[in-house]
């Protein structure tokens, strides 16, 4: 009996542990959840939060590989003052020492004050110290070292958050194609068609908030990794991209424009070398307000009538050689007078001195002859030529053309005749180019691009090929084109911007563009063309909108920036040059200077110029001496413990065998060595700084 | 001897399910990643679960069809076995987060610690069971304290005191099947002992207990001077010592003067000199707790404890822990914030959300209603499987029963605790919901062997 009630009781007493637990936790479940439930939530919302951080935005490089666009890091560091394993006596006898480089490096406060700061700091529990916001990746490097820190995060308390910052080498060059990239609003330019490969990817980064308010990351590290956006290559080239915006630049002040544009691109490739826009601000100064080439379109005006060349031409309705009657250059059209801008004393000419001398009546009167009756063909000349579709640039923005057809409400009798000399449409400046680039490409329609690689870590991993669109006429045309184009320059409207150094094909444009234009007149002067004309490599668009200062034709206003543009691509450029022929003269007169350097170097010199030379089979630094009509090698002597001598170097063979050998090298000036401090001879130790001048 | 007739529990597998299928969503939910949102996706924790789920099932099933004579038949066996894994462990494991507790098997880490609780449990039944056997004799119950201790002592070497702790259940066990209730006592006084020494200085604490003992000494004899005299000197001696000496010394001091009272109290069977003993004893293992606390605790168990017991504010270690894990559980409120919906689990500002603090992601998405339907499981649950431990005729069922229910109940009071703040932060899995493979075919194991051993509770009479 008593055992069955002890065991009883035994049972009851795990039962009434297990009852116990239950409501116990039931109680304590109940209290956070429903009675402390608001204080709780609230306390959640004030003191946590899920930030994002995004990898660092890539790259954009010119053609060359030089950076237009890339974002630096930069550190906010913050001291976890009171880390565990920085103990009393490390924090004592290196915080003055840890004061002293933040006083120096930092030149905001005082040693003093930093020391202050850090031992409240300590004595108060703070373990998310500010120390400073904004510390480049260099000064972080040299933060490391110092005492305390070197100790890293969880033996020194050093902590940093890496931010970015978007920054422009070569500050306004190509701005608006560059672009920006905008958080709140649209981005412009490259920066936003290619945000997507740009951007690095986002990870969301819970914080907390601890005293005073700062908010902490939780997690060291993350689960994901925020990942770097990839790089972009553009086709832009820096050096013809400088030369294009200061041409543009002196002369849309010259002309106090409204804006301008100007537009390179290679001829085989469709490549875009270099594209300007500059507007005038309200302080009438110039910038890179808007990518007026790729997303303004306007009547082009007279450049047009290449277009309507090339369709005649390929048509097969007529050939350079036909004459066309231009009526002393005024006719009239259902009651709308078309004029040539200037008179010239002809009346019956060929259709190649028609565009020569730009005749509106000359070019109209074809148009209306041949395609007249039925509009639609000419249109759909058009068509084939590509001119009613956009370029397909990446860049985000471009308007489609604006090319009416015959069966359009606003198409009236006046509509072909006008639009053949280039009004009655708009196009944009780029669209044009990607005509006359294809005359100058035999009829190839290239399409424009900016962006030729995309890499990630230096791999590529998308590649954009030149394009051809299609071939908008036939080879044969495109010839003749070429050829009445290289005519306006050699004997037309554009006579003054022939070059002596080699040949230019094109044609200038002067459109009244004033919404109103029996009334107002506004002007958009422009020039449109190729070069070299026998084997182009470059063609260019100019257009300057609005020119206020009395000129305004293109072939006087666009024309000379065209030249001026094509001259600097044409001297910068290798490719345009015929390679100079390797006769393999030898070097008359005299002998070049060599001083001291790395043999194998001043060999490869030598052999190319055709040097005579004995070489030295003992050493791989020499001394060169002249000695009759060849140059003898003499080895370098370097001791050990002795400072060699490397007056006559260049910088690189000087840093090599200097560093080579345990010292340091300091550096002003540039050219070749011709001091060095401690002279040669002297004793050095590891990590002897050496000063070189050069010269 | 009997007609072949089975009966499976299958309250008690609908309740299994349940928490499972539950763990599976919490998991899911904890650990969600939008860009690979199936919950089948093995790259992530909760395509795992369900992975590990699947293998328990056919587990399960497996364990149905052997025969019940294998699980106790091989009872020492399977307890050799994994005594020798926890063994080999030591030698061959990996060490993850502090604990050289897991084994690599590529794709999967297996954790012995997990199965030696079940094999424990069916060592300590089959033992207990076995006829003549009486925990009143000493010989006998120091066998069946070395089958408990055993594995206790090699999962400590493994560093892994949260697993170790687990197995202090049991004696709750041992209790049932007649254990003298003084060890569940002297426990307790040696728990609120812990505590008080941690609060008070220890002055305090001896004082309090000094003045106790003589209320109970005076009761026991009534008051003569002679005994006080005898009471005070030691005491008085103990005082003086903890004034003067330093802790070591100190401790010293009392291990001799415990071995000289014991003789004292051997020769004169006086009740004051056995009283006296008793309390140096005590003081020695408050002033020991103390010593020990500071001296071979580490500073993340120290701070546990201290948080809990409000010696240590701390909101960036431990204390930062507690107040997400309030945070999240509470803001949950009364009806929670839904399904996937809880910004305070997607923030992961809960540190081992899917595995330790799971029943965060719980509370604050399902919240008090939620939670309250979590618990009731597992208190369902406990009391089924106490109910079915009082209907065996067979006494190794019995006992393994009360163990399964033992090792539950402390996961679940010391998991869910800790999460709320009752408890100081062990980490040991929520019982069938905690991600993890090992853990929950170790629970799998433990409670369908019992389903098994159940089905034939009219069949054998063991």
């Amino acid at each position: 009996m008593s055992i069955k009630r002890d065991i009883l009781w035994r049972i009851n007493l795990v039962y009434l542990l297990l009852a116990l637990v239950g409501f116990t936790i039931l109680l304590q479940v109940f209290r956070i959840q429903v009675f402390e439930g608001e204080h709780w939530r609230e306390m959640g919302h004030n003191s946590t939060r899920i930030d994002t951080i995004e990898g660092r935005r890539g790259n954009i490089y010119s053609e060359d590989g030089r950076l237009m666009a890339t974002s630096l890091p930069f550190y906010e560091v913050r001291m976890d003052v009171n880390t565990t394993g920085l103990t009393d006596s490390i924090f004592n006898n290196n915080v003055d020492s840890l004061s002293k480089n933040l006083a120096n490096y930092f030149q905001d406060r005082t040693p003093e004050e930093y020391l202050q700061s850090l031992t409240e700091a300590r004595a108060s529990g703070e373990r998310y110290l500010l120390i400073q916001r904004r510390v480049n990746y260099n000064g972080l490097k040299e933060l490391k070292t110092w005492p305390i820190f070197n100790r890293g995060k969880y033996g020194g308390g050093l902590i940093y958050h890496q931010q970015n910052r978007r920054v422009n080498p070569f500050s306004l060059l190509a701005r608006r194609t560059v672009g920006y990239a905008r958080d709140n609003s649209q981005s412009v330019g490259l920066e936003g068609s290619f945000d997507e490969y740009l951007r690095g990817t986002q990870v969301p980064r819970s914080m907390h908030r601890v005293s005073g308010g700062t908010w902490v990351p939780i997690h060291d590290d993350f689960e994901l990794e925020a990942k770097n956006g990839k790089d972009i290559y553009t086709t832009l080239d820096v050096n013809l991209q400088d030369v294009v915006e200061n041409v543009l630049h002196r002369n849309v002040r010259k002309h106090l424009a409204n804006h301008g544009s100007a537009i390179v691109m290679e001829v085989k490739t469709g490549k875009i070398k270099a594209i300007a826009n500059l507007g005038m601000g309200t302080d009438s100064t110039y910038w890179e307000k808007y990518n007026y080439a790729i997303g303004e379109k306007t009547d082009p005006g007279s450049t047009f009538k290449a277009v309507s060349l090339t369709a005649l031409l390929d048509d097969g309705l007529v050939t350079d050689t036909t004459i066309v009657d231009i009526e002393g250059g005024q006719k009239d059209y259902h009651e709308e007078v078309m004029k040539d801008d200037l008179w010239y004393p002809y009346n019956e000419i060929t259709v190649a001195k028609a565009i020569e001398i730009s005749s509106n009546v000359g070019i109209s009167k074809l148009i209306v002859q041949h395609y007249g009756a039925d509009p639609a063909k000419f249109i759909d000349k058009l068509n084939d030529m590509n001119l009613t579709q956009p370029t397909g640039i990446e860049i985000i923005g471009e308007p489609r053309p604006t090319i009416k057809t015959p069966d359009a409400e606003d198409w009236s009798g006046i509509t072909l005749p006008w639009m053949s000399v280039g009004y009655e449409l708009d196009i944009t400046p780029l669209q044009l180019l990607t005509f006359f680039n294809a005359i100058a490409n035999d009829g190839k329609m290239m399409r424009p691009y900016l962006v030729s690689e995309v890499r990630e870590l230096n791999s590529v991993i998308e590649r954009f090929d030149p394009q051809v669109v299609k071939q908008i006429c036939k080879p044969e045309t495109a010839i003749t084109v070429k050829n009445i184009l290289q005519g306006v320059i050699e004997r037309g409207t554009a006579k003054k911007i022939a070059s002596e150094n080699f040949t230019i094909a094109g044609k200038t444009g002067t459109a009244n563009i004033a919404k109103d234009r029996k009334r107002k007149k506004e002007y958009q002067a422009s020039f449109a063309g190729f070069f070299p004309a026998e084997n182009p490599i470059y063609s260019c668009i100019v257009v300057i909108n609005k020119p206020s200062m009395g000129d305004y034709y293109g072939g006087s206003v666009a024309g000379p920036i065209f030249k001026e543009i094509a001259e600097k691509c044409y001297s910068t450029s290798t490719k345009t040059h015929q390679p100079l022929v390797n006769n393999g003269a030898k070097i008359n007169g005299t002998l070049p200077i060599s001083k001291r350097g790395y043999q194998s170097d001043m060999q490869m010199v030598y052999n190319n110029l055709g040097v005579s030379h004995a070489p030295n089979p003992d050493t791989d630094w020499v001394v060169a001496s002249t000695k009759d009509r060849s140059i003898e090698l003499h080895t370098l002597e370097m001791r050990d413990n002795l400072i060699p001598n490397v007056r006559g170097m260049g910088l690189r063979d000087a840093m090599y065998v200097l560093e080579n050998r345990g010292m340091k090298v300091r550096f002003s000036g540039k050219g070749k060595v011709v001091g060095q401090s401690p002279g040669y001879g002297k004793r050095y130790r590891k990590g002897t700084v050496v000063d070189l001048e050069l010269r | 001897m009997s007609t072949k007739k089975t009966s499976i529990d299958w309250l008690l597998i609908i309740n299994y399910l349940l928490l499972v299928g539950i763990g599976w969503l919490a998991i899911y939910t904890a650990d969600y990643n939008p860009d690979n949102a199936s919950m089948f996706s093995i790259d992530q924790r909760y395509g795992r679960q369900f992975l590990a789920i699947a293998v328990c099932l056919v587990l399960a099933l497996i364990i149905q069809i052997l025969d019940t004579r294998f699980y106790t038949g091989f009872a020492y066996f399977i307890y050799a076995f994994s005594l020798f894994l926890l063994v080999l462990v030591l030698f061959l494991g990996s060490e993850i987060s502090g604990s050289r507790s897991w084994f690599k098997l590529g794709f999967f880490n297996f954790q012995p610690s997990e199965i030696a609780k079940f094999a424990t449990c069916l060592a300590l039944a089959k033992y207990l069971s076995t006829l003549n056997i009486s925990l009143k004799d000493t010989q006998q119950q120091i066998t069946a304290w070395a089958i408990l201790l055993a594995p206790v002592l090699l999962i400590l070497l493994q560093g892994d005191a949260g697993s170790a702790v687990v197995y202090a259940s049991l004696v709750l066990v041992m209790y049932r099947e007649g254990l003298s209730g003084g060890y569940l006592l002297l426990g307790v006084l040696a728990i609120v002992l812990f505590i008080l020494s941690l609060l008070q200085p220890f002055e305090v604490v001896v004082g309090a207990l000094s003045i106790l003992l003589f209320i109970g000494l005076v009761y026991q004899r009534g008051f003569k001077i002679s005994l006080l005299l005898r009471y005070l000197i030691p005491v008085t001696l103990l005082f003086a010592g903890a004034y003067y000496l330093e802790s070591q010394t100190m401790l010293l001091l009392l291990l001799i003067g415990v071995a000289l009272f014991i003789l004292v109290s051997l020769a004169t069977k006086r009740f004051v000199y056995i009283l006296v003993t008793f309390l140096f004893c005590c003081s020695i293992y408050v002033k020991g707790v103390d010593y020990a606390f500071n001296n071979f605790l580490k500073p993340h168990q120290q701070n546990r404890i201290g948080v809990i017991l409000g010696t240590i504010e701390d909101n960036r270690g431990v204390g930062y822990n507690l107040n997400q894990s309030k945070i999240a559980i509470g803001s949950g409120g009364l009806w929670g914030k839904g399904f996937l919906q809880g910004t305070q689990n997607k923030g992961k500002f809960v540190p081992e959300l899917s595995t330790d603090f799971i029943f965060c992601t719980i509370g604050e998405e399902f919240g008090f209603m939620g939670s309250v339907i979590l618990i009731g499981l597992f208190i369902f649950l406990l009391l089924r499987l106490i109910a079915i431990a009082e209907r065996q005729k067979s006494k190794l069922t019995r006992v393994y029963a009360y163990g399964v229910a033992s090792i539950i109940f402390f996961h679940f009071l010391v998991n869910i605790g800790m999460t709320l703040g009752l408890v100081p932060v062990i980490g040991i899995p929520l019982p069938f919901i905690s991600y993890g493979g090992s853990s929950l075919i170790g629970f799998t194991l433990l409670l369908f062997v019992l389903v098994k051993l159940d089905s034939e509770r009219l069949m054998y009479l063991r």
